[in-house]
């Protein structure tokens, strides 16, 4: 028993230090570099809802500015082969957005979804009076499904929550976020408190305490390309829609249309830049059908569509770490190079002159 | 207290050290002192409901124990039970009556409304009343006697490692053990951290990491997944409620242990059953022991047996020979599903368990003249997936939802897609894998042990230097054990 347990702490402490995972940004790895920008001082472009207080102040500054916000994926905060002096489109955007009296802010997560654009949307609209939303629409993140913690916190304000209730799509969801065991978003008790000071006191004693969350991270990567080397997964691989998970993405979108309207919040969406110089990984009815309905749905929304898909020319995207144990670069059909982020923020912007006049 | 946190190993490292120094007055003295800490980390306020039920059963139990009058001692033992099932209906069943009754005054048309009431579930409720109420109709069947140490009784009812989510124990089972002290075995220590190892593995390694999995695909459109999906949940939520339910009686046991006392197992690799009935002699047995005795077998007018050993399916063999004794069948397992919430999803799960019984009990003349490897894994291969649909409406606890999930086994065109993530499908096999792994290992481990003893000491340490390291990496208190909402 004590050298089982011996053993397993030796492991534990060698093994695992000193390695560095960002579970949400497993995919990216060394070749594609994330960045959020700052401006003059200020965040212009954030990831969670717990980074509100800060990202929203500058908005609030100046009062007669128009408020101008952005959701999206990892495009939007990713450069792959970054080269120094290159930023995000956010910063681009935002910076000739204040030359015409538009305060901008942009939120971007790895794999966002429309449920996730909706709740952000909806939280941050009960704080501060949005103008213009614009959303980044990526097929890719109509697999997704869930709402991450950092994102799904913002429902346990009373504010927001009283504001969901008032829609049956809110209504659902709020249910839905509400039917899980986990523990993280309930009040502070005795059990939290000690626990609390338990950990911190043996982070400051105990080296192996401090290694527990790498090597979490470091078994899901791990995980994560044994499963892709076992069923032949790469970022070519072709993937099929989860109805599911792409109804609800549908409808949230619908749901962020019609609470623009009430809002008067102009909704400008666009289907994302990808990758055309090599096979897309998707089923070609599957992607034609979504584009359809993301327009659709925008002009029964009275929202305003565009279809950036080849906005950006080959030669700026680039390539990604391996996802799997080959160890082999992959083709990224996502994140583009620094001059990719200079084109979407000029396009972006003639498109809001456009909208707004 | 969260059995799968730091808070706990250290209070259980205070704890045992204490027990084994202390003189027997003393170590009762710190069991209920214990006890108490445990229980008042969630809520402090709580613990005078516990000690309401304590006190209320520590009396009537004395009354029945000294009267010689037998309507006197029934008397006591309904002020007991009214008491008990008061609380237990008040906190647990308020809402749930108030809600059903406000529907059935618009019905018909009555102006009365029942109060809008914020009612808190007081953790643990459902089974400390049922352990409670078991001691004092045991001591009124004359089964046992009513013990004068009160502390020693507030310890059988409030002794931390079962206090809140079981294993629910007959007093003879327990009591002796915490009046007598054991000798200090270094053995029952190595033995009980294993168990609490193993525990912690099932819940934080497994249960918790599967957890992700299941929120995700419950709360999608239910409408636009499929009947392999429908399946997938079931079997994924199957196993997730397994892992986390065993994992705390592994806990529960292996603790016991750590202080010389010994509980019946509460689990027994209950889907590896090959019928209904025996599926219930394998899961959450204390609970269905106590059903078995306390309604079951009364229902039936036949003599309860004794211990929470065996299961109400140890009870099943006969077939009902009249409308009463079906009645008796749906009607303790209504009332089983009640037990676990009150909402009627889980009427509705009882009722899809005493179904497959009844169709066990209509079928069975036909499946005797079968031979028996035919019965043991065809009755498997047909067993586990309709115990694990039971799941759903234990999972959605709504109706709608179970109705919407269970109707895509009955369309055609719901079984020619998929509707999850990928990742959701390699969990759940690899879930199977793992159990039905450890299922055979269980079996042949006494053989293997003894042919192969250095060979079984190396796997033995290895499988525990794995578990260990995997506890060390994922322990943390994020997901709360699911039998704490029942």
């Amino acid at each position: 028993m004590v050298g089982a347990f011996s053993l397993a702490l030796w492991f534990l402490n060698y093994m695992f230090a000193e390695q560095s995972v960002k579970f949400d940004e497993l995919a990216l790895g060394p070749e594609t570099t994330s960045v959020y920008p700052h401006l003059g001082g200020n965040r212009i472009h954030c990831k969670d809802w717990e980074d509100r207080v800060e990202c929203l102040a500058p908005l609030s500054s100046k009062p007669a500015n128009k408020k101008f916000l952005w959701l999206g994926n990892s495009q939007l905060h990713s450069i792959n082969q970054r080269k120094p002096n290159q930023y995000p489109a956010s910063l681009y955007l935002t910076k000739n957005l204040a030359k015409v009296d538009i305060s901008a802010i942009t939120f971007s997560q790895p794999n966002a979804s429309l449920l996730e654009h909706w709740l952000l949307f909806e939280a941050i609209s009960s704080e501060i009076k949005i103008d213009v939303l614009v959303l980044a629409i990526v097929f890719d993140d109509m697999r997704e499904g869930q709402i991450r913690q950092s994102i799904s916190s913002a429902s346990q304000s009373a504010k927001i929550k009283e504001v969901l209730n008032n829609s049956a799509f809110g209504r659902r969801i709020l249910s839905k976020l509400q039917d899980t065991t986990e523990l993280d978003d309930q009040p502070e008790t005795l059990q939290t408190a000690s626990e609390n000071w338990i950990t911190t006191k043996l982070e400051n004693c105990c080296g192996w305490t401090s290694t527990r969350e790498q090597a979490r991270g470091r078994i899901s990567t791990e995980l994560y390309q044994f499963r892709n080397s076992v069923f032949g997964i790469s970022a070519n691989s072709q993937r099929r829609i989860i109805p599911s998970h792409y109804n609800q993405n549908t409808q949230a979108l619908r749901a962020i249309t019609e609470r623009a309207r009430q809002l008067k919040t102009k909704v400008i969406a666009y289907v994302a830049p990808l990758r055309s110089d090599v096979e897309r990984p998707y089923i070609a009815e599957e992607y034609e059908g979504f584009k359809t309905m993301v327009e659709a749905t925008l002009r029964d929304g009275g929202g305003h569509y565009y279809d950036l898909e080849n906005l950006v020319p080959s030669k700026y995207w680039g390539l990604k770490d391996s996802t799997n144990i080959s160890g082999e670069p992959e083709i990224d059909f996502m994140h583009f190079q620094g001059e990719g982020h200079k084109i979407l923020a000029d396009e972006l912007f003639h498109i809001l002159e456009e909208c707004t006049r | 207290m969260i059995f799968n946190s730091l808070t706990y190993i250290a209070f259980l490292f205070i704890v045992i050290a204490l027990y084994w120094l202390l003189p027997r007055k003393q170590r009762l003295l710190l069991l209920f002192v214990s006890s108490l800490v445990f229980y008042g980390f969630w809520r402090f306020d709580f613990l005078l409901l516990l000690l309401t039920s304590v006190l209320v059963d520590y009396f009537a139990a004395l009354r029945i124990s000294k009267s010689s009058s037998q309507r006197n001692r029934r008397i006591a033992l309904l002020v007991s039970l009214t008491i008990n099932l008061s609380l237990l209906v008040f906190f647990k069943y308020f809402y749930f009556i108030a809600q059903n009754g406000n529907w059935v005054l618009d019905f018909i048309g009555l102006d009365f409304r029942f109060p809008d009431l914020d009612i808190l579930l007081p953790i643990g409720i459902s089974f400390y009343t049922f352990q409670s109420i078991s001691y004092t109709i045991d001591v009124y069947r004359r089964r046992i006697d009513a013990t004068k140490d009160f502390v020693l009784f507030a310890n059988y009812v409030i002794f931390f490692p079962q206090l809140v989510a079981g294993p629910i124990l007959r007093a003879s089972e327990v009591i002796w053990q915490l009046d007598w002290r054991p000798k200090f075995v270094a053995s029952c220590l190595v033995d009980g951290t294993k168990r609490i190892i193993g525990g912690l593995f099932l819940k934080v390694v497994l249960a918790d990491n599967i957890a992700g999995f299941v929120d995700q695909g419950f709360s999608s459109d239910l409408s636009a997944i499929s009947a392999i999906d429908t399946l997938t949940l079931s079997f994924l939520f199957g196993f997730q409620i397994y892992f986390d339910f065993a994992a705390y009686s592994h806990i529960a046991l292996g603790t016991a242990l750590l202080m010389g006392i010994r509980f019946p197992e509460n689990f027994n690799f209950p889907y590896l059953a090959s019928s209904p009935r025996e599926f219930w002699k394998r899961w959450h047995i204390s609970l269905s022991s106590w059903v078995r005795d306390y309604l079951y077998l009364p229902l039936m007018g036949s003599q309860p047996k004794e211990g929470s050993v065996g299961g109400i399916g140890s009870a099943l063999t006969k077939a009902p020979t009249s409308w009463a004794a079906g009645g008796a069948l749906f009607g303790t397992w209504a009332l089983m599903g009640l037990w676990h919430g009150a909402a009627w999803a889980f009427v509705l799960w009882g009722l899809w368990h005493a179904a497959l019984i009844m169709a066990q009990r209509l079928t069975s003349n036909f499946t005797k003249k079968l031979k028996i490897q035919t019965q043991l894994i065809g009755g498997w291969v047909i067993t586990l997936p309709l115990v694990m649909l039971s799941w759903v409406p234990f999972r959605t606890q709504s109706l709608q939802d179970t109705f919407i999930l269970w109707a895509h086994l009955f369309t055609f065109d719901a079984w020619f897609y998929i509707g999850l993530g990928e990742n959701t499908y390699i969990v759940t096999f690899l879930s199977l894998l793992f159990f039905l792994f450890f299922g055979f290992l269980n079996r042949i481990q006494p053989q293997y042990n003894a042919k192969w003893p250095l060979f079984s000491a190396l796997t033995n340490f290895l499988i525990m230097t794995v578990m260990i390291l995997l506890v060390l990496v994922y322990l943390r208190p994020i997901h709360q054990f699911i039998y704490f909402q029942f």
